[in-house]
C-alpha cells in the first residue's frame, strides 16, 4: 500500500470550493453594460468619446502601475481587478467628448491617485474616484470641462457628419492640438463648430422631447435616428439604461440605489413641474432622459465601494443622491449635478451605514 | 466571454428567505447513481472516544480484549454523552492516539480493534412493541445505541415540548449525496424512525424536508408515506438549505433566535441518517455501529456510497474505489464548503462523517489570491445567518473583535457561503475562526486574571488581618481591633504606615553607616 507522505496533503480552511466568479470579471460587466451608451454617442457626436476612453484607459494602467510599484504591491494581482479601467471608462464617458489629453490625463491622475490611491487604495476610497477627478478638473478647468465643440467638417456651415472622414481626423486633432497643420486656423474653425453641453451637463431642459417631437411630425424609426433630430441624448440615456438593467439583471447591482434615485427625481419632478410661465423646472421625461440621470444612477451611484453596504442604507443614500441631483439642477448654481450629488451621497455613507446594519434577534 | 451570475445566484423566489442564497457546482453526479455499498471488513478500526462535540467516552475495554460485534467497548461520561460499540468483532489492539478528523489536524485517543472477519455479532434485543415502552424508555434505548444526530452539531436532543419534528433529508453542500441514496434505498427505515420520534416527541406535525431536485427520492419516499401523518416537504437545493436553523425557518416560518436551540421554539430536528439509525437500533436492536458515506473526488475511478463501519480508515475506501495516489492532493471529510481537510489518510471515519472527497489539484486548485474588500455586498446577500460578512471582516482587521462580536460574530454558523461568493477571494471564514478564539481567549485571560486578582486581594486581606491580630493582641489594655472597612483603604493605610516604619529605618541606617564611615575616616 503506497499511502503518499502527509505532506502531500493540502491543508486547507473551508470553504474548498470558491465561485468562479471574480472582481476583474465584474468590472468588465460594467464596461461591457456601457458598450449601447457609447455606441450611441459615437454615433451622434462622433468619436470624442471613444477617444476619451482610449486615452483615458492607457494613462489609468499607466498611473496605476506606478502607483502600486510605488506603494510596494503586486502590480499583476491588482491589475487584474480592472477596477482603474471601470474609473478611466466612465471618466472618458462623463468628460467633454474629445477632451485634450493633458486634461484626460489630469482627469485620470486625480481619480486614481488622489482619490483613491491616497486613501488606500481600491475598496478604502470614500469618494467615487471618477467623480472626484471629474469635480476636481471641472474646478481647476471649468472653461475646458463645460464647453465642448463639435468638430465640423471644414467647410463649416453645412450639417456635420461626425463619422466621416474630415471630421474624425478633426476630433484627433482637438485631443492633440499640436497635431494638426496649421494650429492656429484651425483652432478657429472648431470655435465654427456647434457647442455642445457635456455628458454630465444638462442641456435642454426648458425644451421639450425630441423623440416626441419626431414621433409627433411621424418620422418613425429612421427619422430618431437622424442626426438632425437632436434625439441624441435621450437615445445615449436609454443606452444607458439598457447597460445598467442588464447590470441588475446579471445582479452586479442590487436595484436598491437606481430605483431609489431614479424614483426621487421622479417624484420631485412631477411635484415641481410648471408646464408654462418662466418656469423651467422641466418635465419628469426630460429629468429622467434628457440629461445625466441614467449613468449616474446606473453607473455611477452603484460603484459599490463608495456606496452605503445594507439595503435600507442604499434606498437612503439614493434618496439623497436623488434629491441632490433634482435640487443642484433646478435651483443650484452648478450644472454637473450628478457629480456633485454623488460625493453628497459619498459623503453620508459612514453614517448611512452606520444605522443602517442588519438588526440581529436575540 | 463567461457572465458568472446566470448561475450562481438564483432569483426565483421559491422559498421564504433562501432567494439569495448560493446554489455552488453541485459535483454530486458521480456518486448519485450508485447503490450503496457495503464495505469489506478493514485489518484494523480505529474508534476514536470523541463522535461528536461533547466530552469524550470512557473506554470500559482493556487493551487484548475480545470485543463482539455491537458490544459497547466505551460508555458515556455524562448524560448528553453516547456510548461507542465495537463495529466487529475482534480483539481490542490498542487503546492510543490516532490521527482525528478535526480542523487542527490533531491526534486523539482511539481504541484500535484488530478484526476478526468473523463479524459475529452479541446477541441482540429487538423491540417488538413499541407501544409498551415509555419516551423515557425510547430515549434512553436510542442515546445506549450510540446514536447522535448524524450530521451538524452531532448532539441527541433532548426532551422538551414539541410542536413540529423535522427529519433532515437536503444536502445542500456540494458532493455530499449518502442522504439521498439512503432515502432511495431505505425510505422505509426512515420513516420507521420518524414514527418512533413521533411517539417520544409527541408532535404535532412531521415533515421530512429533501432537496427539491433529489427526484429518485422523492420517487422512493412517495409511495411509502401514502396514508401516514409525515409530510414531504421540499425545500430549495440551494446552500445552505440543509443547515439545522435554516430548514426550520424554510419550512416553518419560524426564525430561530440566534442565542436559542430550535427546541425553544417548538421545533425539533434530526437528519434523517440519524432516523434510520434509530429505527435500526429500536426495531432490529443494533447499535449505531457504521454510516452511509460518499466517497468520491477526481482522483477516484468509481466514486460510491458505501455503508462502512466507523473507525474505517479513510485510506481503506479510497482504496475500494481505485485511487490515484498521484493525483492526490487534498483530502477533504464533509462536503466542499464546511469540509475539513486531512493530513493522514489513517484518519478513521467518525459518526458525523458523510462524506469524504480525494481532489487532485485540478478539482481543488489553491484559493485564488484574495483581493481588496470592493464591498459589492454580495456576500451580506448569500449569508443565510443575515449577517453583513464585509462589516465583521472589516472590524476584525482592524483589530476589534470585540466590535466583531456587537455584528454578529458569534451567530456565525460558518457555513462559507459568503467566502465560496465572493467575487475578491477574500478567506472570510478564516478571519472569523481567528477572531472567534481571539474572543475566546482574551476571555479565558480575563477570567485567569480575575482568579490571580482576587487570591492577591484575599492574601492581602489575610496579612493584614495577622498583623491586626498581633497588634491588638500587643495593645489589648490600649484598644480593641478595629473592624476592617474595605480591603483596599485597610490595605492602603497598612501600606502607609508600613512604608513609613521602613523609610525611617532606612534613614537611621544610613545615618548610621554614614557616621561610621566618617569616625573611620578620621582615624
Ligand atoms: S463579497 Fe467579498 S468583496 Fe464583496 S463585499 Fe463581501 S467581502 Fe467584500
Ligand atoms: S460563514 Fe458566517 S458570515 Fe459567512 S455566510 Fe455563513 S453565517 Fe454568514
Amino acid at each position: 500500500m503506497t499511502t503518499p507522505a502527509p505532506s502531500n496533503l493540502v491543508i486547507s480552511c473551508s470553504p474548498q470550493q470558491f465561485s468562479k466568479t471574480t472582481t476583474g470579471q465584474i468590472m468588465l460587466l460594467v464596461m461591457a453594460a456601457c458598450v449601447p451608451a457609447v455606441l450611441m454617442s459615437t454615433y451622434f457626436f462622433g468619436i470624442g468619446t471613444l477617444l476619451n476612453i482610449g486615452l483615458a484607459a492607457i494613462f489609468a494602467l499607466l498611473l496605476e502601475s506606478a502607483v502600486l510599484k510605488f506603494r510596494d504591491k503586486d502590480i499583476r494581482l491588482h491589475l487584474s481587478d480592472n477596477s482603474a479601467l471601470v474609473t478611466a471608462v466612465l471618466l472618458g464617458i462623463t468628460m467633454p467628448p474629445g477632451s485634450q489629453w493633458w486634461l484626460t490625463l489630469s482627469g485620470v491622475f486625480c481619480a486614481i491617485v488622489i482619490a483613491k490611491h491616497a486613501f488606500g487604495g481600491l475598496g478604502h476610497n470614500p469618494f467615487n474616484p471618477a467623480m472626484s477627478g471629474y469635480v476636481i478638473l471641472l474646478l481647476f478647468f471649468p472653461l475646458a470641462m463645460t464647453s465642448w465643440h463639435i468638430p465640423v467638417a471644414l467647410s463649416g456651415d453645412e450639417l456635420f457628419s461626425p463619422l466621416s472622414f474630415d471630421s474624425l481626423l478633426s476630433s484627433i486633432q482637438l485631443v492633440f492640438p499640436t497635431l494638426a497643420p496649421d494650429s492656429a486656423s484651425h483652432a478657429s474653425s472648431f470655435t465654427d463648430g456647434m457647442a455642445m453641453a457635456t455628458p454630465l451637463i444638462e442641456q435642454n431642459l426648458a425644451g421639450h422631447s425630441a423623440i416626441k417631437t419626431v414621433l409627433d411630425a411621424d418620422g418613425g424609426l429612421g427619422a430618431i435616428l437622424d442626426r438632425a433630430s437632436e434625439t441624441g441624448w435621450e437615445l445615449v440615456n436609454t443606452g444607458f439604461l439598457v447597460g445598467g438593467l442588464f447590470l441588475m439583471w446579471k445582479k452586479v447591482i442590487s436595484w436598491h440605489i437606481p430605483v431609489s434615485i431614479i424614483g426621487s427625481i421622479l417624484l420631485l419632478s412631477l411635484l415641481f413641474y410648471a408646464d408654462s410661465g418662466v418656469s423651467t423646472n422641466g418635465s419628469a421625461y426630460l429629468h429622467l432622459f434628457g440629461t445625466a440621470t441614467m449613468i449616474g444612477a446606473f453607473f455611477i451611484a452603484t460603484d459599490p465601494v463608495s456606496a452605503a453596504a445594507s439595503s435600507k442604507g442604499k434606498l437612503l443614500y439614493g434618496v439623497i443622491i436623488g434629491c441632490g441631483v433634482y435640487s443642484i439642477r433646478v435651483w443650484g448654481g452648478y450644472l454637473d449635478s450628478i457629480a456633485f450629488a454623488v460625493l453628497i451621497g459619498n459623503f453620508c455613507v459612514p453614517l448611512i451605514d452606520h444605522f443602517c446594519t442588519r438588526e440581529i434577534r436575540h | 466571454m463567461r457572465f458568472p451570475f446566470s448561475n450562481t445566484v438564483s432569483s426565483s423566489r421559491k422559498s421564504h428567505g433562501t432567494r439569495n442564497w448560493i446554489q455552488p457546482e453541485a459535483n454530486k453526479a458521480s456518486s448519485l447513481r450508485s447503490v450503496i455499498m457495503e464495505t469489506p471488513i478493514p485489518d484494523y478500526l480505529y474508534l476514536a472516544l470523541k463522535q461528536y462535540n461533547g466530552l469524550d467516552a470512557r473506554p470500559i475495554v482493556n487493551v487484548g480484549d475480545k470485543v463482539l460485534k455491537g458490544q459497547k467497548i466505551a460508555e458515556a461520561r455524562d448524560e448528553f454523552g453516547v456510548p461507542v460499540h465495537a463495529p466487529t468483532s475482534g480483539m481490542v489492539a490498542a487503546i492510543s492516539r490516532h490521527p482525528y478528523p478535526d480542523e487542527f489536524g490533531s491526534d486523539a485517543i482511539a481504541l484500535c480493534i484488530k478484526t476478526d472477519g468473523l463479524d459475529r455479532w452479541i446477541p441482540r434485543q429487538p423491540e417488538d412493541d413499541l407501544h409498551t415502552l415509555s419516551a423515557q424508555q425510547l430515549i434512553k434505548k436510542i442515546r445506549e445505541a450510540g446514536i447522535i444526530s448524524l450530521a451538524g452539531s452531532g448532539e441527541f436532543p433532548n426532551r422538551e415540548p414539541i410542536d413540529t419534528l423535522i427529519i433532515n433529508g437536503a444536502e445542500c453542500e456540494p458532493y455530499v449525496t449518502c442522504n439521498q441514496a439512503l432515502i432511495r434505498e431505505h425510505p422505509e427505515n426512515i420513516i420507521s424512525g420518524a414514527k418512533i420520534l413521533l411517539q417520544i416527541y409527541r408532535a404535532k406535525h412531521c415533515i421530512i424536508a429533501i432537496e427539491e431536485n433529489s427526484t429518485d427520492a422523492i420517487d422512493a419516499l412517495k409511495p411509502a408515506l401514502e396514508d401516514q401523518s409525515i409530510e414531504l416537504n421540499l425545500v430549495p437545493a440551494r446552500y445552505p438549505a440543509s443547515s439545522d436553523k435554516q430548514l426550520i425557518q424554510v419550512l416553518t416560518k419560524k426564525e430561530v433566535p440566534a442565542s436559542k436551540r430550535p427546541e425553544d421554539i417548538g421545533v425539533s430536528i434530526i437528519n434523517a441518517a440519524a432516523a434510520a439509525a434509530i429505527h435500526n437500533a429500536i426495531i432490529s436492536g443494533e447499535p449505531l455501529i457504521s454510516r452511509v458515506t460518499t466517497v468520491c473526488g477526481d482522483t477516484l475511478k468509481t466514486p460510491k456510497n458505501f455503508r462502512a463501519l466507523i473507525g474505517t480508515p479513510v485510506a481503506f475506501l479510497f482504496e475500494l474505489c481505485g485511487i490515484d495516489y498521484s493525483r492526490l492532493s487534498r483530502v477533504v471529510m464533509g462536503g466542499s464548503l464546511t469540509g475539513i481537510t486531512l493530513n493522514n489518510l489513517d484518519t478513521p471515519l467518525i459518526k458525523t462523517s458523510d462524506c469524504l472527497i480525494a481532489g487532485s489539484s485540478q478539482e481543488f486548485p489553491s484559493a485564488p489570491t484574495a483581493h481588496e474588500c470592493i464591498r459589492c455586498g454580495f456576500c451580506s446577500s448569500a449569508c443565510p445567518v443575515g449577517l453583513m460578512p464585509q462589516q465583521l471582516y472589516n472590524s476584525i482587521r482592524a483589530g476589534m473583535t470585540d466590535k466583531a462580536q456587537q455584528q454578529g460574530l458569534d451567530d456565525c454558523i460558518e457555513c462559507g457561503a459568503c467566502a465560496y461568493i465572493c467575487p475578491s477571494h477574500i478567506p472570510l471564514v478564516q478571519y472569523y475562526r481567528y477572531a472567534k478564539f481571539e474572543l475566546k481567549d482574551q476571555n479565558v485571560r480575563y477570567e485567569q486574571s480575575r482568579k490571580w486578582q482576587r487570591r492577591f486581594e484575599y492574601r492581602q486581606h489575610r496579612l493584614l488581618e495577622n498583623e491586626k491580630r498581633k497588634q491588638g493582641n500587643r495593645h489589648r489594655s490600649l484598644a480593641r481591633p478595629e473592624i476592617i472597612e474595605t480591603t483596599d483603604t485597610a490595605l492602603e493605610n497598612f501600606s502607609r504606615e508600613q512604608a513609613s516604619i521602613e523609610i525611617a529605618d532606612a534613614v537611621a541606617r544610613v545615618k548610621a553607616r554614614k557616621n561610621k564611615k566618617n569616625s573611620e575616616d578620621k582615624t
